[in-house]
């Protein structure tokens, strides 16, 4: 037998623990007695493996879980989001020097108002997607403008 | 005869509930005082599981063994506790303790109260509050797996890799200790 065995097997046989002054301790028990209720299969009476009723504490629990659980999906959403909508600015920039892509008007219709909060969404992101930049917007035009005045002082020449 | 007597508490009778408490509590005291490793913390639970006896002692399924119940309701009380508390540490001094008790030749030695924490604090530190239960009742308490499966909620598989985890544990600290 390995010590580990043995120490084991003495802690078993050895004498259990006992409460100091046990008449003191029920005379408590007995004295805090609260009235009996009809409670009935608790968490407390539940075997670990087998709670099947939830007291308040675990409903709140369980809300609390659903919050958290809900509150994370909405952060990561959002963050996705953010990123999202921080990486179109660079595309518009470098759309910006190519001077093959054509002017975009404004769409004539300046807000998505109609049909359900996702597709609001959705027409929102397509619009801003279609929008070119207000700067680069401007770049172009000053480009334009500047290659139509060469034009014109050519002619004169 | 217990069966009249707890069906006298069920109907409130408070003399009834008091031979229940006398002979019921060093069991639930020792379960507590090994599983919480705090004299005090034990009376506590002893306090609280009597009373939530009381408040569901009509909801008793006669079909099983009285003191199972207790234990079931003492041990769900434990877990809770140990959830709250600060992580079981042993304390340098409470190597001493073991060492004493494991060199003593007497195989039924008797231990005080501040002995039995200081040896399971020792030997058990590690052990997650599973373990530590189904450890505690099967090799402390000496109850048999079939009981244990009715405390615990668990079934014969879960019992098994659970106490095969928490020796493993022990023997590996006893053999850090240098008891291998």
């Amino acid at each position: 037998m390995s010590k580990t065995d043995n120490i084991l097997e003495k802690l078993k046989a050895a004498q259990q623990p006992v409460i100091d002054n046990p008449d003191e301790l029920t005379d408590l028990i007995m004295s805090n007695l609260p009235e009996q209720d009809n409670a009935q299969f608790t968490m407390h009476n539940a075997p670990l493996g087998r709670r099947t009723l939830a007291t308040s504490g675990t409903q709140k629990f369980t809300m609390l879980r659903t919050l958290r659980i809900i509150s994370s999906m909405a952060a990561v959403y959002l963050v996705g989001l953010f990123f999202y909508l921080q990486a179109e600015p660079s595309n518009k920039a470098e759309t910006a020097y190519n001077n093959k892509v054509e002017l975009q008007q404004p769409s004539s219709q300046p807000y998505c108002t109609e049909g359900t909060p996702r597709e609001i969404l959705m027409c929102y992101l397509e619009r801003k997607k279609e929008q070119p930049s207000t700067y680069s917007l401007i770049k172009q035009r000053i480009q334009h403008s500047q290659m139509n005045d060469n034009h014109e002082l050519n002619k004169l020449h | 005869m217990i069966s009249d007597i707890i069906s006298r508490c069920q109907q409130g009778d408070r003399e009834a509930f008091r031979w229940v408490v006398e002979t019921h509590q060093r069991m639930v005291f020792s379960l507590a005082l090994k599983m919480l490793c705090d004299e005090e913390e034990a009376k506590d639970m002893v306090q609280e599981t009597f009373i939530r006896v009381w408040q569901s002692i009509r909801s008793y399924d006669p079909q099983k063994t009285f003191s199972t119940w207790v234990y079931t309701i003492a041990s769900r009380l434990c877990i809770d506790r140990l959830k709250r508390v600060r992580r079981i540490v042993a304390l340098p001094s409470d190597e001493m303790a073991l060492r004493r008790f494991a060199t003593d030749g007497d195989n039924q030695l008797e231990l005080e109260n501040r002995e039995w924490v200081s040896i399971v604090r020792t030997i058990a530190e590690g052990l997650s509050d599973k373990q530590r239960l189904v450890f505690t009742l099967c090799q402390l308490e000496g109850l048999s797996s079939a009981e244990v499966e009715q405390i615990t909620g668990l079934d014969a598989r879960q019992v098994k890799s659970n106490l095969y985890v928490a020796r493993q544990t022990i023997r590996k600290r006893l053999t850090d200790l240098g008891y291998e």
